[in-house]
């Protein structure tokens, strides 16, 4: 039984659990105020305590993972949508085309990408979409590449030149043998830039640039417990395991996959 | 060394370099924001603000400032700050002396505690030693750096009291009370960075040892230690100098938002202080900068690669 998957996909889908039940459910409103009881110790009645305003820090945390699950999602699909398309094209096509997307991925390489998805939040306004955005932007290139090494490989393969032989279009033996057989890299890739991204809201919303209040989320969590660091050490725990926890289950679920998916890596292990 | 790859490498080198200029260029001239209006405030009269851009040199043709910006850049000459009218080579050499060693810190750190880490991994695999290590490292990868930096704080300043929270005395103070101030945030930056480059080492050196050369070097009579550190660790290299230098570009980014958990006045402060003053001369120089340093550690990491193994350079 492969370890990693089962403990990752676990992880994984109760995170997932949490932020589908705070839609519907959290133990108090996350944003409703309540002085007389700020800065509770943990106890029955609020799990994790309570924040400067009085505020539930469990409730906080739930509807903080869904805040963050949905920027690290978008990012994905914004990354890998249109970076598998332009990286699957280079492979096929070759020549000035393919050496167009690969400079420009270099390019964007050289630039920091938690750096300049700050410098983008901080000049197009801070806020959820612009965190979005900004960390897609960055995920492009890494599907471009990806996707690209994996193509091409497979593309020199015989059922590709069968398949090429009995005249297929190359957007049909791309959609049809190319990107089925490259599937796996890329869910295994999925997995590592949602884990990235997840880290890279947390901060951007650290910085006061992602997420706005009052929505929670956990980078804002942290920076508004480092107030209270001396009175509420705990405040500064909670939302970090939160991150820690849901990026561990990410990494243990794509570990997992390469195991499951592609059998030849794990003599490695 | 092979001359002509060589020169291959540097005429690449200098071309990223120009396009990395060009789109930072493009991309804060199509901002929104009038720096001239930001400066002057909204109740400025119109032919006060274009006095003012003609003055910033903000009514000439979009080529000639680039080549005005990118020539000044060369010769070190990087503009005058809006906000604090001084020269930006003057905040940002300031800013720099904070930065700088605390990457290197980090990036020393991280490179001495993974080296042994992983390589005690692989050496011992599958063995209790190695469970330890790479689930420690598993949780190390998990671990966003200002988080770590918290705990750091909780437990070393609040709870023992060792180390300072936040602040930076300035290098004139003296080395250590300045270097201090750097611990913490040194070892915040570089634990995520080590547990990554811990698992690419491991990685890498089991992959060495399975090879032939490895195998013949046993064979010859070598003892493990010298099998494991002159054959096996020695060619896995490559992979982890590549990861090193990676890393530069996370450190980057990394001192970005750790100097605001320990509030150190350094580039990544004054890109946020910059960015909330719209001093957009300070952004744009601080972002190429930056990305020209990535692109030329890479360059570098790319000679590296020459000296471990120098069938790269001769089989191009």
């Amino acid at each position: 039984m492969n370890r990693n998957l089962v403990i990752g996909g676990t992880v994984s889908l109760l995170v997932l659990a949490v932020a589908l039940v705070s839609l519907v459910w959290t133990p108090y409103p996350p944003t409703r105020i309540d002085i007389l009881h700020k800065l509770a110790a943990p106890s029955a009645q609020h799990v994790l305590g309570t924040d400067p305003f009085g505020r539930d820090v469990a409730s906080m945390i739930m509807e903080g993972t869904r805040n963050t699950l949905g920027v690290a999602i978008v990012a994905v699909l914004l990354g890998a949508g249109l970076g598998v398309p332009l990286g699957a094209l280079a492979a096929a096509r070759g020549g000035w085309f393919d050496a167009l997307v690969m400079r420009t991925a270099d390019l964007a390489f050289a630039f920091p990408a938690l750096l300049t998805a700050v410098m983008i939040t901080a000049i197009a306004g801070p806020g959820a979409v612009n965190a979005m955005i900004a960390i897609g932007i960055f995920n492009i290139p890494v599907f471009a590449r990806v996707t690209r090494g994996a193509a091409l490989s497979v593309q020199a393969r015989d059922f590709v030149t069968a398949a090429r032989a009995t005249g297929r279009s190359e957007a049909a033996i791309v959609w049809l043998h190319v990107l089925p057989n490259i599937a796996p890299v890329l869910i295994v890739q999925v997995t590592i830039q949602f884990a990235l991204g997840i880290i890279a809201d947390a901060g951007l919303s650290y910085v006061g640039l992602g997420t706005q209040p009052p929505a929670p989320s956990w980078g804002r969590m942290l920076n508004d417990a480092q107030t209270f660091i001396y009175r509420a050490p705990l405040l500064a725990v909670f939302p970090g395991l939160a991150i820690m926890l849901s990026v561990l289950g990410l990494n243990l679920l794509g570990d997992g996959l390469r195991d499951l998916l592609d059998p030849r890596l794990e003599s490695r292990r | 060394m092979n001359s002509a790859f060589l020169v291959r490498r540097l005429a690449g080198l200098l071309a990223t370099l120009f396009a990395a200029s060009v789109v930072v260029f493009t991309v804060m001239s199509v901002l929104p924001g009038d720096p001239a209006s930001l400066m002057l405030g909204t109740g400025a009269r119109e032919d006060t603000l274009a006095a003012m851009r003609h003055q910033m040199g903000l009514d000439r043709p979009a080529v000639w400032r680039y080549f005005g910006w990118i020539g000044g850049l060369l010769v070190g000459r990087l503009g005058t700050s809006y906000t604090y009218d001084v020269p930006v080579a003057e905040l940002v050499a300031a800013r720099a002396v904070v930065s700088l060693p605390l990457a290197v810190l980090a990036i020393l750190l991280s490179t001495a505690i993974a080296l042994p880490v992983g390589v005690t991994a692989a050496r011992f695999r599958g063995r209790v030693a190695d469970t330890l290590l790479m689930g420690a490292a598993q949780a190390g990868v998990a671990m966003p750096n200002f988080w770590l930096g918290l705990l750091l704080i909780l437990l070393f300043s609040v709870g023992l009291g060792w180390l300072p929270a936040s602040g930076f005395p300035g290098w004139e103070a003296g080395v250590w009370p300045a270097l201090r101030t750097l611990i913490l945030p040194a070892v915040a930056l570089a634990l995520p960075q080590a547990a990554i480059l811990a698992r690419v080492t491991r990685s890498a050196v089991l992959e060495t040892l399975g090879q032939d050369y490895v195998r013949t070097a046993r064979a010859k009579g070598v003892s493990e230690r010298v099998a494991l550190w002159r054959h096996a660790v020695r060619n896995a290299l490559i992979p982890v100098v590549t990861i090193i230098g990676l890393q530069f570009s996370f450190l980057m980014a990394g001192t970005v938002i750790i100097e605001n958990v320990f509030t150190l006045p350094g580039l990544g402060r004054l890109m946020f202080q910059s960015i909330a003053q719209r001093d957009l001369i300070v952004v744009q120089d601080l972002v190429v900068l930056l990305a020209g340093s990535v692109i030329v550690v890479n360059f570098l990491v790319d000679l590296a690669y020459m000296a471990l193994d120098p069938r790269i350079a001769a089989g191009r």
